[in-house]
């Protein structure tokens, strides 16, 4: 019975019987298999070590070499491949049959040779060898792959510390924990200052894990800065991440976030919750915790007419902190299946002594809770710093300044339909970062125009009093007030312009703001004591630090400020 | 002559070997002549007696591979006298020096008829039977 090319093995025979050897010889040839053949042990292993035959049909008893010394040596040539030995024996003994298994024997075949018996366990050998082959080529194919998948998180998480390296999350008021594996768990921790001085913070959670979890990630983080820099709010920059992950995500994917604006200036925290489990204002007076409750829908799920950009705002000051954190810290579970959840996590907030280690606090009652360690345990600490205490903000410009333009002029008006649903500072700042000159003052360039376009729109066209903002309870009726008063605005106008002229070697800055609003006694204002006029007041004493020159005119509806710079190297 | 040589496992060994069927007679004869001289030496040896343990061993092996050969070339009595030798060598059961000699013999005479059976057989195949 002849076999076909695929299956023409090469067959080893080690027998020191010549008859015996001719005979098998003969009967393996028939079967359409190369013979080679040894007289002893010696042989046979030197033939298989130069010819490495498929199968070996071994006598057991053989001299200089046994069989069983033979097998054992080739079994360990072959190494992982299976080359199966088949003992021939006339032994009976039950005792050495198990001998020649023990050996590394696979089968063995009785004497006398009975062809019939011979081809059939050749071909079921055959069977067990090519079996071992599949799984040696399948699992080095998988020791490939799980290789490449490594790489290809190691590019992306590298392509991903560049764009994420550009955040303050080393400032000193943050304290926060994070896996280095958090990328691909989908979590998300970006901090960014802005122009004004205030701190953007976002901690994400995408679904999925490994790269589908992390490829959002990069959209995401480059939204964030390139908003936060350029100097949008809070729902500005909530309005393009949305879009952006509903454009470029699959439909079942999304990212559960929070983003917080500090300010320090004005002591308020301005807070955004699509999605993450609550996150905690943190008081320094000793009053209980205030949760902040997800309200939103998570980003990259709603289109842009529905998408919710309203933010909560509180007071933050001295003492103060927020706490966020992702679903890995109530959705640990220890062996019996129980969750550690909002009430234990609240636990540790409230037996927090220390502040400082409340991040450690929570770890230890995660620890003493479950067995293993999650990689997407991620929390974040922000803390009320005085403005001055935390430094210059570092904000980063990518163009050379050579086409600077230097004498000239600009006037923008923005009418009521446009007040509602446009912020214009972001435009104007870039439009002023255009002069070289100016970009040293950025940050003091940012918070003059905003709190004069804010008191222009609060003050003047929206006529809210300040003096609200005296109390916790006074913010949140003030914002409210501003939210029904703007929504609800028909007619105003706040008016801007801009003229820039050289001077020696430098240059002037001159900037107006007018509303159509009632106007107010900017004197008194400025001359009430400092405190009140910081927190509840116009910001007019600092706009008069700021600045060069101030002046307010036509009843206070006017503003005027110059800025001037000296010439650079 | 069945009772010496199973005539029916020859025919397939002749089918089997085809063309080097003569060859295999051939080889089988010289090979066993060989063995049996050796087996004689080994026990007609001056200082023979009384018989050592490895003697007795290698008795042993040496029927044993003979017992194999013939028992593939179809002498069944001459394979079956092997494997009492064998078992002897094996020192399961006490034999005595006589008996052992004894045997011997008997495989020696047991091959001398199978071996003419296969110069009868060789030379029918050399003369185109």
């Amino acid at each position: 019975m002849a076999v076909s090319a695929a299956e023409r093995l090469t067959v080893l025979i080690a027998d020191d019987n010549a008859s015996d050897r001719m005979l098998l010889s003969a009967i393996v040839s028939r079967q359409g298999h190369d013979v080679l053949a040894a007289s002893d042990g010696a042989e046979a292993v030197g033939l298989f070590e130069r010819r490495r035959p498929q199968l070996v049909l071994m006598d057991a008893m053989m001299p200089v070499m046994d069989g069983f010394e033979a097998a054992r040596r080739i079994k360990e040539l072959a190494g992982e491949s299976l080359v199966p030995i088949i003992f021939l024996t006339s032994l009976t003994e039950g005792e050495d049959l198990a001998r020649c298994l023990d050996a590394g024997g696979d089968d063995f075949v009785a004497k006398p040779y009975n062809q019939i018996v011979l081809a059939a366990k050749i071909n079921a050998m055959n069977r067990l060898r090519l079996l071992q082959e599949t799984v040696l080529q399948q699992r080095d194919m998988i020791t490939r792959h799980h290789k490449y998948l490594l790489n290809e998180q190691r590019v992306a998480k590298a392509v991903f510390d560049q764009v994420a390296h550009s955040g303050c999350l080393s400032a000193p008021n943050i304290r926060y924990l994070q896996s280095p594996y958090a990328l691909f768990n989908g979590d998300l921790l970006l901090a960014a200052w802005a122009p004004s001085g205030n701190m953007h913070l976002l901690l994400g959670d995408f679904t999925g894990h490994g790269l589908p979890a992390a490829v959002g990630a990069m959209p995401l983080a480059e939204v964030f800065y390139g908003m936060t820099a350029k100097g949008y709010g809070l729902p500005e920059t909530l309005r393009e991440m949305n879009a952006k992950l509903k454009r470029i995500l699959p439909v079942d994917m999304f990212c559960c976030a929070a983003l917080i604006c500090v300010n320090f200036k004005q002591q308020l925290v301005e807070v955004w919750n699509g999605g993450l489990p609550d996150a905690y204002l943190l008081h320094g007076d000793g009053r209980p915790h205030t949760p902040l409750v997800s309200t939103h829908v998570p980003l990259g799920v709603l289109s842009a007419g529905s998408f919710d950009d309203n933010t909560q705002v509180y007071p933050f000051g001295a003492g103060d902190r927020v706490f966020l954190l992702s679903d890995g810290v109530v959705d640990s579970t220890d062996e019996s299946g129980e969750l550690f959840g909002a009430r234990r996590l609240q636990n540790v907030l409230v037996t927090n002594r220390n502040p400082a280690l409340l991040i450690e606090e929570v770890q230890w009652a995660l620890a003493r809770f479950r067995g293993q360690a999650r990689d997407d345990v991620s929390m974040v600490e922000v803390a009320y710093t005085e403005p001055d205490l935390l430094g210059p903000p570092s904000v980063i410009y990518t163009d050379s300044g050579d086409s600077s333009p230097l004498d000239w002029g600009a006037s923008f008006e923005f009418r009521a339909s446009t007040l509602k649903r446009f912020n214009p500072l972001p435009y104007l700042l870039q439009l002023l970062q255009e002069v070289h000159g100016l970009r040293l003052q950025s940050s003091e360039l940012y918070i003059v125009l905003s709190e004069l376009y804010s008191n222009a729109l609060e003050h003047g066209v929206l006529g809210l009093n300040s003096a609200l903002k005296r109390d916790a309870e006074g913010f949140g009726l003030y914002y409210t007030l501003r939210a029904e008063r703007l929504d609800a605005l028909q007619d105003g106008f706040i008016r801007i312009d801009f003229q820039v002229t050289p001077a020696g070697s430098g240059g002037r800055l001159t900037i107006s703001v007018q509303d159509s609003g009632a106007g107010f006694d900017a004197c008194h204002v400025l001359s009430l004591p400092p405190a009140v006029n910081q927190l509840s007041g116009r910001g007019l004493s600092l706009v008069k630090q700021l600045s060069d020159r101030c002046q307010w005119t036509d009843g206070g509806r006017t503003a005027s400020v110059e800025f001037a710079w000296e010439g650079l190297a | 002559m069945t009772e010496h040589v199973d005539v029916t496992a020859l025919s397939t060994l002749r089918e089997v070997m085809d063309g080097e069927y003569p060859r295999l007679l051939e080889v089988f004869i010289k090979d066993s002549d060989d063995r049996v001289r050796e087996l004689n030496r080994l026990v007609l040896a001056p200082g023979f007696r009384p018989m050592s343990v490895d003697a007795l061993r290698q008795l042993g092996m040496m029927a044993h591979s003979f017992k194999g050969s013939s028992g593939n070339m179809g002498a069944t009595r001459l394979c079956e006298l092997c494997r009492e030798l064998e078992d002897a060598g094996r020192g399961s059961a006490p034999v005595s020096d006589d008996d052992v000699q004894r045997m011997v013999a008997a495989i020696e005479a047991e091959f001398r008829i199978v071996r003419a059976f296969f110069d009868q057989e060789l030379h029918a195949c050399l003369s185109g039977h």
